[in-house]
């Protein structure tokens, strides 16, 4: 359940923000979450939404955008999307694969009304 | 002039009508700002701060994390009584309640504080640094931070540690790396626990290593019975060596 500080996090981010800009509110909140973040996305935006009550983010809407991490195939030189620390590739089934990317949680973007 | 539609301005919108008429309400604007911000990047800052202090004084701070009932507590008094006349060393134990492990951790005469995280699930940058302002850490020591029992939500949460290690007990299952891989892609020693009960099990060391070894090609493993004592030199040479002894 640790989705629940990150959600705290995230709101802290966003009411942050807000405040710097100016603004009555937040009404959408991009945040972009790696396929090997270790973050259920399902999890993570129903802790959002307890997180955001009685702030100004409280009605926002929160769109979680998947970031996949790229898997390089050494024998086949392919590359492609993974999701699993265990993924192997799919062109030739080579497992140990050169993983990049993909561990983000990231605050990507805020919608701010005056 | 008004920036948005070059009609001239808005303002006029509230000054007519007489006093008491309804007024138009100004039409809400909304803009975007992109922010790219990490949501882990405070803690990392405290971590990062926790670490520096830790370089600067020759401390090794170690991470210790794995499943509830993985025999961290008993390892640690073992390593505590065995050490105690080679190094200087000192405990934080994370749980959720009681203060049970440091009072365990107290008897064996060493610096220790409780953090009790409640609710939460893992330890945090911030909890640490309170816990080193209660602690006498001294120069070229060793502190041991044994974080909440749990392979998942600790694995996100740098503390400041040189290196996580991960302690996995064989009554466990050999495949606990492959359903939680992230805690052992980011850990740098694996010690397997309570081998002296190998012969009345069926744990396969031999895949528990190859399924660790295929999400962290760099891990290291230990195998060791904290109750028995066997193997516990590889472990204290492995400690000897990272606090540069």
């Amino acid at each position: 359940m640790h989705e629940m500080s990150l959600a705290l996090s995230i709101i802290d981010l966003a009411v942050e923000h807000l405040h710097r800009e100016g603004g009555s509110r937040v009404s959408e909140v991009e945040i972009e979450v790696g396929s090997l973040a270790g973050v259920m996305a399902d999890s993570l935006e129903f802790c959002l939404e307890a997180a955001a009550r009685s702030t100004p983010v409280e009605d926002a809407e929160f769109r979680l955008i998947p970031v996949m991490a790229r898997g390089d195939c050494a024998f086949c030189r392919r590359g492609f999307d993974v999701d699993s620390y265990f993924a192997v590739c799919p062109g030739c089934g080579e497992p140990g694969l050169a993983v990049s990317g993909g561990r983000e949680l990231k605050v990507r973007a805020l919608t701010i009304e005056d | 002039m008004c920036d948005s539609c070059d009609c001239g301005g808005h303002g006029n919108l509230y000054s007519v009508g007489k006093p008491g008429a309804a007024v138009i309400p100004p039409e809400r604007s909304a803009r975007k700002i992109q922010v790219e911000a990490d949501v882990l990047a405070k803690n990392e800052a405290v971590s990062d701060r926790n670490r520096a202090w830790f370089l600067k004084n020759g401390i090794l701070a170690l991470n210790l994390v794995s499943s509830p009932g993985s025999g961290k507590t008993t390892l640690l008094e073992r390593t505590i009584r065995d050490l105690s006349d080679r190094i200087t060393m000192a405990v934080i134990e994370g749980d959720q309640q009681t203060s049970r492990d440091a009072e365990r951790i107290g008897a064996t005469g060493v610096e220790v504080v409780q953090v009790n995280t409640g609710a939460g699930c893992h330890l945090d940058g911030a909890m640490v640094h309170r816990a080193m302002h209660q602690l006498n850490l001294v120069a070229d020591s060793i502190l041991f931070i044994e974080n909440v029992g749990n392979l998942v939500c600790p694995a996100m949460f740098d503390l400041g540690e040189a290196a996580k290690v991960v302690i996995i007990s064989v009554t466990e299952g050999e495949d606990k790396p492959e359903k939680y891989p992230q805690m052992f892609a980011a850990a740098s020693l694996c010690l397997i626990n309570k081998i002296d009960l190998l012969p009345h099990l069926d744990f396969d060391v031999a895949a528990c290593r190859e399924f660790a070894g295929q999400v962290n090609p760099e891990l290291e493993f230990i195998e060791l019975s904290a109750k028995t004592g066997e193997g516990m030199e590889g472990w204290y040479n492995w400690l000897m060596g990272r606090a540069g002894r």
